[in-house]
């Protein structure tokens, strides 16, 4: 009696999470037309952003992450204490105002970690963008 | 006397029956799937003329460009003629060169981007039935699952070394198209989700009328683009001056900023 009720359970249980992934394949179109509906129009994108999201691919995320190594590194020698290199590369909210929060960065060492791993890393910090640890570099030492 | 055994082997039986429905069930779409994709790449077709309407969602705030797209399957010749939020004409090749021209002030810029290439966008992978994969397989991705989850085919696939901020995308096809992409980073999170609905019928392809992609940005904000497709003509001449299209002679040439 116990295995039929365990493999009845077992059965049923399969039956219920095969169309449970599948739902999460579709996406509820009048929620998105009523987030739209409700929007105002502006004109806040550039000719080149609306060129971008022509790009139908991997390589076209790949671009849209590409990040200026040198604007990194000289804004985390004048602004490394605020964090503003880490909002440039792309963090958590939280991670770049954590840099404020611990009083620049844990009194400076995490900044300066930073500037040398960006200057390390100065021909690929792809790592480094869109990161959203804190410690940005935690893994890439 | 009734043995205390026929319960566990009525239910066996059940199951053992239910499985092979599913066995046969998934061999039929499997077989469907493959003649779909043969009889819809024996007839290419030349050139495609279709409007696009995308609209760009961040916030609360929107942005709505419409576009007509004339593409020659042929050379692989795709002009774009954009008229907001200013008036462009953009034709750009299968290696990514890409002429920008601004018919108002007659002025022309040059660039390459090798994502922006002809042979990489919607048009071009609908317009030839390239869908299985849509065209991760060409920029280095690794099929590494597949599998069938109910009605849908999902397929994983592991993006290669040179991709630094993607590690593996998830598509799901149904019925032979597909309707579902997932970016994910290293960490497994979603970079950006695309739904394709609503196909178009044509006797040549299957062309979705509405695709929405939503972006999820790093602090928790996203971005939802929606793309709609209408008014799709397909032709054996081209019956637009816009089909490789030839900036003017006298255009004068700037750099980009």
């Amino acid at each position: 009696m116990k295995n039929t009720i365990y493999i009845l359970f077992v059965f049923i249980a399969l039956m219920g999470i095969k169309p449970a992934m599948a739902s999460s394949y579709t996406i509820n179109e009048p929620v998105v037309d009523q987030l739209f509906d409700n929007a105002v129009e502006s004109d806040m994108l550039s000719f080149s952003s609306l060129e971008m999201s022509n790009a139908m691919s991997a390589s076209g995320m790949a671009l849209n992450a590409e990040k200026d190594a040198i604007v990194a590194i000289l804004l985390d020698a004048f602004l490394g204490t605020l964090g503003i290199h880490r909002f440039y590369l792309g963090t958590e909210t939280l991670s770049g105002l954590a840099y404020i929060l611990t009083c620049g960065g844990i009194f400076g060492v995490v900044p300066l970690i930073d500037f040398i791993v960006l200057i390390i890393n100065y021909e690929d910090i792809s790592p480094f963008v869109n990161n959203p640890s804190f410690f940005m570099w935690k893994g890439h030492l | 006397m009734i043995r205390k055994g026929n319960h566990f082997d009525c239910l066996s039986f059940f199951m053992i029956m239910y499985f092979m429905y599913r066995i046969v069930i998934n061999s039929f779409l499997s077989i469907f799937i493959l003649f779909i994709c043969f009889v819809s790449s024996a007839q290419p077709v030349r050139y495609v003329s279709l409007q696009q309407q995308t609209e760009i969602l961040e916030g609360k705030r929107k942005n709505t460009n419409n576009i007509e797209i004339y593409f020659d399957n042929q050379r692989h010749i795709i002009t774009r003629c954009y008229h907001s939020p200013k008036d462009m004409i953009t034709v750009a090749n299968s290696l990514g060169e890409i002429k920008t021209y601004n018919p108002k002030t007659r002025e022309v810029s040059y660039q390459r981007v090798e994502g922006l290439s002809s042979k990489n966008n919607v048009v071009f992978f609908f317009v030839n039935n390239l869908t299985d994969h849509l065209g991760l397989a060409d920029q280095g991705f690794t099929l590494v699952s597949n599998q069938y989850e109910g009605q849908y085919y999902v397929s994983v696939w592991e993006a290669p070394v040179s991709i630094k901020n993607i590690a593996k995308v998830k598509m799901a096809h149904q019925n032979g198209v597909p309707v579902y992409s997932e970016y994910l980073d290293n960490k497994g999170k979603a970079l950006k989700k695309t739904y394709y609905t609503g196909y178009y019928n044509l006797p040549w392809f299957r062309f979705p009328q509405k695709v929405i992609d939503i972006a999820y940005q790093p602090g928790g904000d996203s971005t939802i683009t929606r793309t709609m497709y209408k008014n799709i003509e397909v032709s054996d001449v081209p019956d637009s001056e816009y089909f490789n299209f030839e900036i003017p002679e006298d255009a004068k040439s700037v750099e980009i900023n």
